[in-house]
């Protein structure tokens, strides 16, 4: 917009330029088309100068663009190096349109300087030689063409470059576009991954808390079976105690069965002697016979609860033995407890590690792609710059091409000047152009406090 | 010696002392039966006799222990798991017979029949009959002692000649 507002304001200077030099001149039939004339290339200097500026800010979007692109993606930006000839070229080419300017705005004061001699001298009355007058006409009509010539050479070889850069700026903005839609896919590609990441950690979270109550729970494991081994232990004891007791009773049993035995032979014995007695050995017999009753009932008494003691001791002895032997695997079991304890803490600090990982990942990737939202944000303002420059210099292309037509149609106004050098018109007796050259600094002298001279200042 | 047990045929009611010896179960008048002991040491004599085991010493006396000949038994094999020893009273004095357990001494009603054994210890057989559903086989005490003494007898001779 800066740029535009600038071109316009060069417009306005130059029609207000070209519209003081009519009013001064006005009084002068030559004058017309030699202000005219001067207005013109006033304007394409102007215009030169608008272009050089466009021409900085289309240098500085491309360093912007080569900035972006050392940073971020790179561009598949296509003929980089042909594009910066043509922007030498034409940085070159508006120098020599700055050189020729300077020079047209030289020529233009002298212009001036001539038409305050003509104006002084219709105020003053005084006459001027019509061979001086020509002589001055052909001289400024000769330089006037040659300069026309040169503008319009030059606005041709602008518009040649405006031509090359607006396809180049063409190419560029395709190429950012293409650039933008692959940065923003990338930025979608690591949001994506983000989410996965993110995924992945609260899985990994999951994982390690779950690792961690594993861990507990064989911590705890391995405790319950070291304390179940300890009463193990401590069973075993106990019924090797009940065994050695048992051992006991038994051999208070045997003597109980040989007590029952000697009682049973005891009472055989008295049942014999009793017989021997006869009759009177009959009460006797009967308490013999129970007494004999007695021990066998004693004894059966005592090889039951043998039997039973041996059933027990049996079943004392299968229980250590089961005991020893679970204890044995407890053994087994607890070392198992405490590998899996140690293995899923191995696993909780692994999942922990890769926790870390992960949220690095996932800062990195959030990151990254908020940098590719950015990039492709950029491109996009490269790709709006990059149409705006196409814009701008299909309009340099327009004022260019409307320059030439000017400056052709200047060349055509300013033909019948020409024809002067082959008429008749005598000549003057004095050479003119001494003649000329004193007048012409005496228009100097006096364009040095011309309000005039101010405007042409400001316009350069 | 004199029987002192009456083998009548039609049943005799009078008090035995049933015992087993080598899975068979026996049983001998208990009038004549001086006492129950658990089995003693006792020697064997240089004699090849399948009722005489040996001697021993019991109560101050010389006591001859006498089996009763059980067949397809060896002889040692016989007089080894012994545990107990009936005392018995003979004609010429005290003498005893091994018994592995003694059952009861109860009444017992028994038949007379012809002899398990057809050889010399068919003397010693007065009976049989049963008790607690087993078969109790009656010995004659003496015709047991009796037939020993001929066992002997005939193997001093053999010896001699």
């Amino acid at each position: 917009m800066r740029f535009k507002h600038s071109i316009l304001a060069t417009h306005l200077l130059t029609s207000a330029s070209t519209v003081g030099l009519y009013v001064a001149t006005r009084s002068f039939a030559f004058s017309v088309p030699m202000a005219l004339g001067c207005a013109l290339v006033t304007g394409a200097a102007i215009s030169i100068w608008g272009q050089r500026l466009f021409l900085n800010r289309l240098h500085y979007g491309m360093a912007q663009l080569e900035s972006s692109i050392s940073t971020g993606e790179p561009l598949a930006v296509e003929d980089d190096d042909e594009f910066r000839d043509w922007a030498n070229s034409l940085r070159a080419q508006v120098q020599r349109w700055t050189d020729v300017a300077t020079r047209s705005r030289q020529q233009l004061r002298e212009v001036e300087a001539i038409i305050h001699i003509l104006d002084r001298r219709t105020k003053t009355g005084r006459e001027t030689s019509t061979g001086q007058l020509r002589s001055l006409l052909l001289s400024v009509a000769k330089q006037a063409q040659s300069t026309i010539q040169q503008v319009q050479d030059g606005s041709l070889e602008v518009a040649r470059d405006a031509q090359s850069i607006l396809q180049s700026t063409q190419q560029c903005a395709e190429a950012i576009r293409r650039s933008s839609t692959r940065s923003a896919k990338l930025s979608e590609t690591l949001l994506a991954l983000r989410e996965e990441v993110s995924e992945g950690c609260r899985s990994l979270s999951s994982s390690r808390e779950a690792s961690a109550e594993i861990a507990g729970q064989a911590s705890r494991l391995a405790n319950e079976m070291s304390r179940i081994r300890s009463e193990l232990k401590t069973g075993e004891a106990k019924l090797r105690v009940v065994n050695e007791q048992s051992d006991e009773i038994t051999s208070s049993l045997s003597l109980i069965s040989q007590l029952t035995s000697r009682t049973d032979m005891l009472a055989l014995n008295a049942s014999i002697e009793s017989i021997r007695a006869g009759e009177h050995g009959r009460g006797f017999a009967a308490v013999a016979d129970e007494i004999r009753k007695l021990a066998e009932q004693a004894g059966q008494a005592a090889e039951n609860v043998a039997d039973q003691l041996g059933l027990m001791q049996e079943g004392v002895r299968d229980a250590a033995s089961v005991m020893a032997k679970e204890r044995t695997g407890l053994d087994g079991f607890s070392a198992n407890a405490d590998s899996l304890r140690d293995g899923a803490e191995e696993i909780r600090r692994q999942a922990e590690t890769t926790h870390n990982l992960f949220t690095v990942v996932l800062e990195k990737s959030e990151r990254h792609a908020h940098a590719a939202r950015e990039l492709a944000d950029n491109f996009e303002q490269f790709h709006d710059h990059g149409a705006q420059q196409t814009q701008r210099a299909e309009e340099v292309v327009w004022r260019t091409e409307a320059t030439c037509e000017a400056t052709a149609e200047l060349i055509t106004i300013l033909r019948p000047l020409a024809r002067l050098e082959h008429s008749d018109l005598p000549a003057t007796s004095s050479d003119p152009s001494t003649a000329v050259a004193e007048e012409l600094s005496e228009g100097h002298a006096h364009l040095a406090d011309d309000s005039s001279s101010e405007a042409l200042q400001t316009i350069g | 010696m004199n029987s002192s047990v009456t083998k009548t045929a039609g049943g005799d009611c009078a008090t035995y002392c049933v015992f087993r010896y080598r899975g068979h179960t026996f049983a001998v008048t208990a009038s004549c039966l001086r006492e129950v002991s658990s089995s003693p040491k006792f020697a064997e004599l240089p004699v090849r006799s399948r009722g005489l085991a040996g001697i021993c010493h019991l109560r101050n006396e010389f006591v001859p222990v006498l089996r009763v000949p059980v067949r397809n038994e060896s002889q040692a094999k016989l007089d080894e798991a012994a545990s107990k020893m009936l005392t018995l009273q003979g004609a010429h004095g005290d003498w005893g017979l091994l018994a592995d357990e003694v059952v009861a001494i109860t009444p017992l009603d028994f038949t007379g029949g012809p002899s398990k054994y057809q050889d010399e210890w068919s003397a010693a057989w007065l009976g049989s009959t049963t008790f607690r559903e087993e078969v109790v086989q009656i010995l004659d005490p003496t015709g047991l002692y009796r037939a020993v003494e001929d066992e002997l007898s005939r193997s001093q001779e053999s010896s001699i000649s």
